[in-house]
């Protein structure tokens, strides 16, 4: 396959005693004190969460764990509940039942959350009459980080030339690196993303491959959702497939692919979320 | 293009653990300093208010010269510049700017970023509450004692001299200081509510200005206590000075000061507790 250079072997997973779900410890014992990036604390665990807004189920008992040291993409057809799930495990929505953790602890229970995960959800996510300096050093200040993480990141994401700009006055694509900068603050264990290519150029988009990839080499946890399946094939080792809520598929890359006769990822998740949805409508065509 | 050695080496700080207050408190004090429209906004309130202080005073005199001369004695020195109408302007500046500071972040999405960096909401939003008083008691501050210097001043010039205690100065400079900081704490519990800023900014208008009037003109009993408890009423309670004829309102000083700290700490709470616990 491709980029197989880049991979690097996970490590053996799932030996870390984990808390019970939904157990609430206090914030008493710091993770990254001990830390070193890939630690194996640092799994996301998604246990039978299931989220409902008014009638509509958004996602529906939902289990399955992202493991540190890969990129686990995240797909499924629009509205399959990939951007609930991702705010679920942050915490930003309170789960109707089930749990999602972060090494075995719920999100809203951590201190510090620039230091435990980094997300990107939305490019959007940003006061158009703040700097993007400013954005970030509000959100490093509120972490205890220095400043100078600031300047890093902004290095990092190719911002600097822009941090004093008001970010309204940015384009999408450097939102999009703004977004990415404010995950990277906390040199967190955990990423997430939602959708981080788009608008971005295709400097950009090799870019955030090459992100990832180093990301996930470094033993971070990073859990990515897109829509291009081309860029996915090149950048993911794992898949976790949502469809209508549900999970229809949690396997290594090659294996979904080969679900596919023609051993094509975009070929596999068309045949599989179609099933999917005729199964979720009832039938529906 | 990107500089990949040096970005990820581990951040030194303060240890992760939890999200000290302090640290919280400064990061919404750097988010409220940073949008410069909210500088801009309050530096014209407080300019807007030292003129409408000028004008208010002229207005003192002319009172004054059309007393008849026995009456003369009885006259507020500070009627035409504190506690009048005028101030609802201001509460409605002020709320609209609390209101923002929480609906802006929802509007944008940005309350999804804060939330991920700061998942201890309660702590976020305690946060936001103190630096938002906190900031808005200094153009308070401003307009109360530059208010009061300038009628005096005024007044002086035209030889008025009537002595207020120093209890009644002290009075109307902390209650009118307090006049921003408590509506934007009330904006930013509706609009922790409401969460839209068009709408919230309805709600202000409507709670700062129609509220009071409409509720007096009832007849009950209740209608009137609920006037009473308004912002505008209490408000224009304290700001008189000693010999002011009051007609109707607010009982007592202590009245006043107790609904003042009931309007302070119920907004404090409904902002601490709807953030923490509604979905973002």
């Amino acid at each position: 396959m491709v980029t197989s250079t880049l991979r690097e072997a996970p490590p053996p997973a799932g030996l870390l005693p984990q808390a019970e779900p939904g157990s609430r410890k206090p914030d008493s014992d710091p993770m990254p004190r001990s830390r070193a990036p890939g630690s194996l604390k640092h799994m996301i665990e998604v246990n039978h969460l299931t989220k409902t807004f008014g009638r509509l189920h958004a996602v529906r008992d939902l289990t399955f764990r992202v493991q540190p040291g890969k990129v686990t993409g995240f797909l499924g057809p629009n509205g399959s509940g990939k951007s609930t799930t991702l705010r679920l495990i942050l915490g930003l929505n309170t789960p109707t039942s089930g749990t999602a953790t972060l090494g075995g602890r719920q999100f809203r229970d951590l201190g510090a959350g620039l230091r435990h995960a980094g997300a990107l959800l939305d490019a959007g996510d940003i006061h158009p009459g703040r700097s993007g300096h400013a954005h970030l050093w509000a959100l490093a200040r509120g972490n205890g980080l220095p400043r100078r993480r600031v300047d890093e990141v902004l290095a990092e994401t190719g911002l600097t030339d822009a941090a004093r700009r008001r970010a309204g006055t940015y384009s999408l694509g450097m939102r999009q690196r703004l977004g990415i900068a404010a995950a990277l603050l906390g040199d967190p264990p955990v990423l997430l993303f939602d959708e981080p290519l788009n608008g971005l150029d295709p400097e950009g988009v090799r870019w955030i491959r090459t992100l990832l990839r180093r990301l996930a080499a470094e033993g971070r946890t990073v859990f990515v959702s897109s829509h291009l399946m081309s860029e996915m094939s090149h950048t993911a080792d794992h898949l976790i497939v949502l469809g209508r809520g549900e999970l229809i598929a949690d396997e290594p890359l090659q294996d979904f692919a080969a679900r596919s006769a023609t051993g094509e990822l975009e070929d596999a998740f068309m045949e599989v979320t179609a099933t999917s949805t005729q199964y979720g409508t009832g039938g529906a065509r | 293009m990107t500089t990949a050695e040096n970005t990820m080496a581990p951040a030194r700080g303060t240890p992760a653990g939890r999200a000290r207050m302090a640290d919280l408190v400064v990061a919404e004090w750097i988010k409220f300093r940073s949008l410069r429209s909210t500088t801009v906004t309050l530096a014209v309130l407080v300019a807007v208010y030292l003129y409408l202080a000028y004008r208010g005073a002229q207005d003192g005199y002319q009172v004054w010269q059309s007393m008849p001369r026995q009456l003369r004695p009885a006259f507020d020195p500070v009627h035409g510049v504190f506690g009048g109408p005028t101030w609802m302007l201001a509460m409605i500046v002020a709320g609209a700017v609390g209101a923002m500071t929480v609906t802006g972040e929802h509007s944008t999405g940005l309350i999804r970023a804060t939330f991920t960096a700061a998942p201890a909401r309660r702590k976020v939003a305690a946060a936001k509450c103190a630096v938002t008083a906190a900031t808005m008691t200094v153009p308070g501050a401003v307009i109360a004692a530059g208010s009061y210097a300038i009628n005096e001043a005024v007044l002086a010039g035209y030889h008025i001299s009537i002595p207020v205690s120093g209890a009644d100065t002290a009075r109307l400079i902390l209650s009118t200081t307090l006049v921003t900081p408590l509506c934007a704490l009330a904006g930013m519990a509706l609009g922790a509510v409401i969460r839209n800023t068009p709408a919230t900014i309805v709600a202000v208008c409507v709670l700062f200005v129609f509220t009071p009037f409409a509720l007096k003109s009832a007849s009950t009993r209740w209608a009137v206590d609920a006037a009473n408890a308004m912002p505008f009423s209490f408000f224009s309670r304290l700001a008189v000075a000693g010999n002011a004829h009051l007609v109707g309102g607010v009982e007592s000083l202590t009245a006043a000061w107790t609904a003042l700290a009931v309007w302070l700490a119920a907004s404090a709470v409904i902002v601490i507790s709807v953030m923490g616990w509604r979905d973002a």
